[in-house]
């Protein structure tokens, strides 16, 4: 394997280096944002050379696992892997002329060391094959996150960030106690020796095994806004500055629940996760959560508050789909993930483009506001036709194939809850929409400061482009998780 | 009944996990519930290390002529929880601290009560 | 604080630097390390603090962040070299494997154990700083 393939590797290292280096500079984005364009392009070229091969793992230092730690590069890992490089580069090439407008340009050093080691934690947990390792990165991505919802100092942000923190440590404390438990079981840390560890034991200690799933689940759901462990969601990213908004809910909450699918199809298998009844348990909560989140987020009047419960409608897809324990359910939950993560983030920026022009927060507001800002009007639109799910862009192929891989397991009458969350997104995103566009002016001027169309433009081509191109990477992934 | 009284250290850190948790939801002070997160993950890394005692074996230091060891591995993963831990409680105190010079009060209903009032 | 706090903790420190220093250097042949000397170095340094004892040379906010940064960034590249080692299978660098209880015998994991302690020592530092300002009179 030569040097290109041990591109994560390298990624993790040099992003955690650059890091540390920016406390010396003076000029902190003129360093950050070519080395995040640098890392970007490396890992395109790793991603199209290696994702249609087979998978293999990289060994960081001389010891095999299990006494060593391995990461592991397949399709799945590769793809969450590129969107989370992509999106954090064009959300700081955003920010980068609108950061201080909001929040204040001493605090933008603090910011990018924070984001240089929210995104290397991110990238370690989804490539790495060890329980543990994900753990720890789990923990330093917490902090990173709540590190940037606190750059912005009013009393908001606080709130929202102490509940963030005591929340998610619980979440984290969950997940360290179903770590333990496996490895009273099996000895391992290593998530494919836990699974051939488990194999002879699984019938005799299914009661433990099934203890060690549920910690997971709520683990991982805490800090992945699952239905009824959602409630520090709406608070930390409403207050949150705009970029760091859309780098919380397009990209932190993603990596919890792909760090628990990866548990599920590599440390227990689908027989195992099929034989309890652990599966309709994460499809109960999370088939309230689509049809819940919408509803709350029918009612809310801040434009940033709609958005945030719009996630958690979102985030019940992803476990819906992992909840099927199929093999197609689980690629549509990656799927969803991708297509998700370039929405949701295109989404906060516009807000926070919004409220800059405008000065103002609620979605009222933005009555005719498409006769003077037509080309944000018009992304808003389509990131809300994707949402609602009008054919090519990438939410119509996570439902439409979301619901033939229901059909596939023959429980038909989810297909309810699919057709319910559907109708209940159009609700709240077309009524902006048709404001926006076709009725009179508020009578609020935008003043005219500089936005940066071209990384929105580029959101947008992405999102037309993973809509197109779903057929090829919907069967490249499913291949990886079989 | 037997099973709970040989394996009397997992009973403990579970008895422990569900004191702390309950510190957590139940007191007003801010304080307070950082202790009982802080007494939570505790629990949690009493029961880990507790896994790789072996009764009758040797502490994990290399010396002449001994060949049963306990387990070292999970004693060196906890270190780095404990760190975690640490780092945990110093933001979420260096948070409260702020939140104290903003509201005049630590105890959680107070400040649930300013809000309502509108600052 | 008192003359005779301030004298008999003046007295004290020293020693428990030197014992903060000995767990952190015999980190790889009996328990201690990096995490718990780093530990020991901060608790007497913060001592200092808290009995009012004034220095000339002192650990302030700016060199706290700057040696943290330094050290981190030297722990990375002694680290990185290692791991980009093992995943490209090659061996520039000959690690040199230890000899039970000689301490200099484990490679580099001597200058790693250093390393850490004055992580942890200057990161406990500069938290102690933080938040003994006084914060009392600012508003939102």
């Amino acid at each position: 394997m030569n040097i290109i393939g041990s591109t994560p590797l390298l990624l993790i290292l040099l992003l955690l280096l650059s890091s540390f280096t920016l406390p010396f500079l003076k000029n902190p984005i003129k360093f950050s944002l070519p080395v995040l364009g640098a890392l970007t392009i490396l890992s395109w070229i790793h991603g199209l050379l290696f994702i249609g091969g087979e998978e293999y793992t990289i060994q960081a230092g001389h010891f095999e696992a299990p006494f060593g730690i391995m990461l592991r590069v397949t399709a799945v890992e590769i793809a969450i892997g590129l969107l989370f490089m992509t999106i954090t580069t064009l959300v700081i090439w955003f920010s980068a002329s609108q950061f201080h407008r909001e929040v204040g340009k001493s605090q933008q050093k603090t910011f990018l060391i924070l984001v240089h080691l929210l995104v290397a934690s991110l990238l370690g947990i989804v490539y790495t094959q060890d329980l543990f390792n994900g753990y720890v990165f789990i923990e330093v991505s917490t902090l990173a996150a709540c590190g940037i919802i606190v750059v912005k100092n009013k009393a908001d942000n606080i709130k929202a960030a102490v509940k963030y923190l005591i929340l998610s440590s619980l979440g984290s404390g969950l997940i360290l106690m179903g770590i333990a438990y496996l490895y009273a079981l099996t000895g391992y840390l290593d998530m494919t020796f836990i699974h051939e560890a488990l194999i002879p034991i699984a019938s005799e200690k299914s009661r433990m095994i099934l203890i060690s799933m549920v910690l997971f689940m709520t683990g991982a759901g805490i800090k992945s806004a699952l239905f009824p462990l959602h409630i520090w969601l709406p608070d930390a990213h409403t207050a949150a500055p705009g970029a760091s908004s859309a780098l919380l809910s397009g990209l932190v909450i993603k990596a919890p629940a792909i760090y628990f699918l990866k548990i599920c199809v590599l440390v227990y298998g689908y027989e195992m996760i099929n034989q309890t009844a652990f599966l309709q348990l994460v499809l109960l909560f999370s088939g309230t959560g689509m049809i819940v989140g919408s509803l709350f987020a029918r009612s809310q009047k801040t434009l940033k508050r709609m958005i945030a419960y719009s996630s958690v409608a979102q985030m019940g897809y992803i476990f819906f789909g992992i909840g099927l324990g199929t093999p197609a359910g689980m690629a549509i939950a990656v799927y969803h993930m991708i297509g998700h993560g370039v929405t949701k983030a295109t989404l906060f920026l516009l807000a926070s483009t919004f409220i800059d022009k405008l000065g103002k927060k609620d979605s009222a507001s933005l009555k005719g506001v498409g006769r003077e800002m037509p080309f944000e009007m018009a992304i808003f639109s389509l990131c809300g036709f994707s949402m609602v799910g009008i054919p090519i862009l990438p939410g119509f192929i996570s439902k439409w194939n979301l619901a033939l891989a229901t059909i596939e397991t023959g429980q038909v009458w989810l297909l309810a809850i699919i057709l319910v969350s559907s109708v209940l997104n159009a609700a709240y995103y077309f009524p902006i929409t048709i404001n926006g566009f076709f009725s009179e002016e508020d009578g609020i001027k935008p003043n005219n400061n500089p936005v940066a169309k071209v990384p929105l433009g580029i959101l947008t081509v992405l999102l037309v482009m993973i809509g197109l191109l779903s057929g090829p990477i919907l069967s490249l992934i499913e291949k990886a998780l079989i | 009944m037997t099973i709970l009284f040989d394996n009397f250290i997992e009973v403990a850190s579970i008895i422990l996990f569900a004191i702390g948790f309950t510190t957590l939801l139940v007191h007003n002070n801010l304080i307070k519930k950082i202790i009982g997160l802080n007494i939570m993950d505790t629990s949690i890394f009493l029961y880990f290390i507790s896994i790789g005692y072996i009764d009758g074996a040797h502490a994990p230091i290399f010396t002449e002529g001994v060949t049963n060891y306990v387990n070292p591995v999970p004693s060196g993963l906890m270190l780095t929880g404990i760190v975690v831990a640490v780092s945990i409680t110093a933001f979420a105190l260096a948070l409260i601290i702020r939140l104290h010079s903003i509201y005049g009060t630590l105890e959680l209903d107070e400040i649930m009560k300013i809000r309502e009032d509108g600052i | 604080m008192t003359i005779i706090v301030q004298n008999v903790v003046r007295i004290i420190v020293p020693f428990i630097l030197i014992f903060g220093s000995y767990v952190t250097v015999y980190g790889h042949i009996s328990p201690g390390g990096g995490f718990a000397g780093g530990t020991i170095l901060a608790a007497a340094l913060i001592l200092e603090r808290f009995t009012g004892i004034k220095r000339e040379f002192v650990f302030s906010k700016e060199l706290c962040l700057k040696g943290v940064a330094v050290s981190l960034i030297g722990y990375g590249i002694l680290k990185g070299i290692a791991f980009m080692e093992g995943a490209l299978h090659i061996h520039i660098i000959s690690w040199p494997l230890g000899k039970p209880g000689e301490i200099l015998s484990a490679g580099i994991m001597p200058v790693l154990n250093i390393l850490i302690g004055l992580i942890v020592m200057m990161a406990f530092v500069l938290l102690f700083d933080l938040f003994n300002e006084d914060h009392s009179m600012e508003g939102q």
